[in-house]
C-alpha cells in the first residue's frame, strides 16, 4: 500500500493521535455545554417558579427520550455517510435546546428541548467516536481516545467552575445562554478537522469519515455478539454502582459541612475530572500495550473500594479524597467503552449502533442507580446505601473477570 | 371539477354533519348567553368602579403588585444573609393554614441538595420588595442535618426557629 517502514508507521500513527488539536477542542467544548444539562436544570426550573411535579415530568420525558434514542441514533450514525454532518447537526440542536431552555421556560418548550437534547446527545457521542476512528490509525485509536477523554474531563471541570460562577453572579439563566453559545466554538473545532489529511495508514476494515453507508437490509445479528452483550451487562452494573455515589456523598457533605459545603461539593465534582484528565491518555496507552482486560479490571475495582470508603468515612474533606478514586473509574470507562466496542465491531462494522446499545445499558444502569439507591438510603440509611453500591461494584468487577474476554486485536503489520 | 366534488354523497354527508354540529353549538351558546344579555358590558364597568363589586356571584379583590407575590422558586436567606436554598413547595394543614415551606437546601449546581421543611412562622417576607429573598430565622448550621423531607415518608419533620415562638405575636419591626 505504501513504502513506509513498519516502525515509522507506528510513529506516524502515534503522532497522528497527538496532532489533532481540533479533536481536542471538539471534546472540550462538547463536555462544556453538556455540563449545563445535568442536575442544574432542576435548580433553574425551580428558580423560575416550576413545581416539583412539573420538573419531574419534564426531566423524566428527557430520560425516556434518551433511553429510547440510544440504539436508533447509533444506527442512524452508522447509516450516514457524513459523520461530521451528523455531529454538526447534533451540536447545533443541543445549542438551540440550551437557548430555548434559557428563553422560554414553559412546559412545552422545556420538554421539547429535553427530548431534542436527548436525541442529539445520542447522535453526538457515537458520531465523535466514529470521526475519531476515521481520523486515526486503529493502532493509535486507544491513545487518541485517551486524549478525547482527557479534553472532555477538562471541559467538564472548567464548565463546572465557570457555570457555578455564572449561576452565583449572573443568575441561573446565564448558565444556559452560556452553554448555548458554546455550540459555536464546538462547530468551529469540528469544521477545522476537515484540514486534517485522512490517515493513510488506516486498515481497510475501519470506516472512513466518508465511508459508503453500509448496505441496507443488514442483519441485526451483531447485537447478539457474546462480547458485546457481556460488555453491555458490565456497563449496566458499572453505572448501577457508580451513578448514585456522587449525589449521596454530596448530600452527606451538605448534611455535615459548614458554610463551605458548596465548595466541598464543587471539589467532589471537579477533583475526579482532573484525575480523569491525568489518567485517560495513560489508560488508552496501557490498554493498547497490556490489553483491555487488566485496565478494565483496574477501573471497575475502583467502585467497591470507593463504596466501602464512603460507607465508613463521613468527614467532608476526606470525601473529596475518596471521590478522586472516581477519576480512575471514569478514565478507564471513558476510554475503554469506545475502544472495546471498536474492537468488537472491527470486522462487522455497525460501530455506532453497538455504541448505542452500550449507551442504552449505561443510561439504564445510571437511572436505576439513583432510583433504587435513593430508596435504600431512605429506608436503611446512607451507610447501607454505599455498601450496596460497593457490592454491585464488586459484582461488576467479578463479571468483567468471568464474562469479558480480551478484545484487543494485535495489529502487527 | 369543484362542483362535481360537491355533488358526491360523501361531501353532502359531511356538510350535513357540520351543519348539525354547528347548529347545536349555536343553540348551546345562545342558551348560555340567554339569562344575562348584555352582561359583558356591565362586568367591565363594575370591576373598574369598585374592587368589591360582585361579578357573577364572586368578589374581585385588587392588590398592589408589591403586596402579594409568588413564593415558589424564591431564594431563602439566613438573617445574616447566607444563602440557604430555594422554596420548592408549601405544606398546608386542614385548617387552611400554611404550616411549612419546603426549601431545596445547599448543594452545588443542583448536586447534593437536601429538601428541608421550615416552619411557616420562622419565615419572614418583605412585602415592600417582591424580588427580595425570604428570610428564615435560622442559619445553615441549624438546618443542615434536619431529616430530609420526602413526600413518601409517614413522618414529616419541620424545623422551627427558636425565636419564632416570640414572633407569633405581630412583629412591629416587620
Amino acid at each position: 500500500m505504501n513504502l513506509l517502514q513498519v516502525g515509522s508507521e507506528r510513529q506516524a500513527a502515534a503522532s497522528a493521535a497527538r496532532g489533532l488539536p481540533g479533536l481536542d477542542w471538539l471534546n472540550f467544548f462538547i463536555a462544556n455545554f453538556q455540563t449545563g444539562f445535568g442536575p442544574f436544570i432542576s435548580v433553574y426550573l425551580t428558580s423560575v417558579g416550576w413545581t416539583q411535579a412539573a420538573i419531574g415530568a419534564a426531566l423524566s420525558t428527557g430520560t425516556i427520550a434518551s433511553m429510547a434514542s440510544q440504539v436508533p441514533a447509533g444506527a442512524l450514525v452508522d447509516a450516514m455517510r457524513n459523520k461530521r454532518m451528523a455531529a454538526a447537526t447534533a451540536i447545533a440542536v443541543i445549542g438551540v435546546s440550551a437557548l430555548a431552555i434559557a428563553l422560554w421556560p414553559n412546559f412545552l418548550a422545556i420538554s421539547a428541548a429535553e427530548v431534542l437534547h436527548s436525541f442529539a446527545s445520542a447522535i453526538l457521542g457515537p458520531a465523535v467516536a466514529a470521526i475519531t476512528l476515521a481520523l486515526v490509525d486503529q493502532r493509535a485509536f486507544g491513545e487518541r481516545l485517551g486524549r478525547n477523554a482527557r479534553y472532555a474531563a477538562i471541559g467538564n471541570a472548567v464548565a463546572a467552575g465557570v457555570m457555578g460562577g455564572f449561576a452565583y453572579s449572573l443568575g441561573d439563566r446565564a448558565v444556559f445562554l452560556f452553554a448555548g453559545t458554546l455550540a459555536i466554538p464546538a462547530l468551529v473545532a469540528l469544521a477545522s478537522l476537515r484540514e486534517v489529511p485522512s490517515a493513510p495508514l488506516r486498515p481497510p476494515a475501519t470506516a472512513s469519515l466518508r465511508a459508503p453507508a453500509r448496505p441496507s437490509g443488514r442483519s441485526w445479528q451483531f447485537l447478539t455478539d457474546r462480547r458485546l452483550i457481556a460488555f453491555a451487562v458490565c456497563a449496566v452494573l458499572f453505572h448501577l454502582a457508580n451513578a448514585a455515589m456522587l449525589p449521596i456523598a454530596a448530600a452527606a457533605v451538605t448534611k455535615r459541612a459548614e458554610s463551605e459545603a458548596g465548595l466541598i461539593i464543587a471539589a467532589c465534582i471537579v477533583g475526579p475530572q482532573l484525575i480523569t484528565a491525568l489518567l485517560s491518555p495513560w489508560a488508552g496507552r496501557a490498554a493498547e500495550a497490556w490489553g483491555r482486560r487488566p485496565i478494565l479490571l483496574l477501573g471497575f475495582s475502583a467502585l467497591p473500594i470507593r463504596g466501602i470508603l464512603l460507607a465508613g468515612i463521613g468527614d467532608p474533606y476526606l470525601i473529596i479524597a475518596i471521590q478522586l478514586i472516581d477519576g480512575l473509574g471514569a478514565a478507564v470507562f471513558g476510554v475503554l467503552f469506545p475502544l472495546i466496542v471498536a474492537d468488537i465491531t472491527r470486522d462487522t462494522g455497525n460501530y455506532t449502533t453497538s455504541l448505542g446499545l452500550v449507551g442504552l445499558a449505561i443510561g439504564g444502569g445510571a437511572t436505576l442507580s439513583t432510583v433504587l439507591v435513593g430508596l435504600v438510603a431512605d429506608h436503611f440509611g446512607v451507610c447501607v446505601a454505599f455498601l450496596s453500591l460497593a457490592a454491585v461494584g464488586l459484582i461488576a468487577t467479578a463479571l468483567v473477570w468471568t464474562l469479558m474476554p480480551e478484545t484487543r486485536v494485535i495489529a502487527d503489520a | 371539477m369543484r362542483q362535481s366534488r360537491c355533488d358526491t354523497p360523501a361531501y353532502r354527508r359531511n356538510w350535513w354533519a357540520a351543519l348539525r354540529i354547528g347548529g347545536a353549538l349555536t343553540i348551546a351558546m345562545l342558551m348560555a348567553a340567554g339569562p344575562s344579555p348584555g352582561q359583558g358590558n356591565s362586568s367591565d364597568e363594575g370591576a373598574q368602579s369598585s374592587p368589591e363589586a360582585p361579578t357573577k356571584g364572586v368578589n374581585l379583590q385588587r392588590f398592589a403588585h408589591t403586596d402579594l407575590f409568588s413564593i415558589l422558586g424564591k431564594d431563602v436567606q439566613s438573617p445574616s444573609g447566607q444563602t440557604m436554598g430555594r422554596v420548592v413547595d408549601l405544606l398546608v394543614d386542614g385548617t387552611r393554614q400554611p404550616r411549612a415551606a419546603i426549601i431545596d437546601f445547599g448543594g452545588f449546581l443542583g448536586v447534593g441538595t437536601r429538601k428541608i421543611a421550615i416552619d411557616w412562622n420562622s419565615l419572614r417576607f418583605d412585602a415592600g420588595d417582591p424580588k427580595k429573598a425570604v428570610v428564615a430565622d435560622l442559619d445553615r448550621d441549624e438546618i443542615k442535618a434536619v431529616p430530609e423531607y420526602k413526600d413518601s415518608r409517614e413522618v414529616i419533620t419541620v424545623v422551627t426557629a427558636a425565636k419564632s415562638k416570640e414572633r407569633d405575636a405581630p412583629d412591629p419591626g416587620q
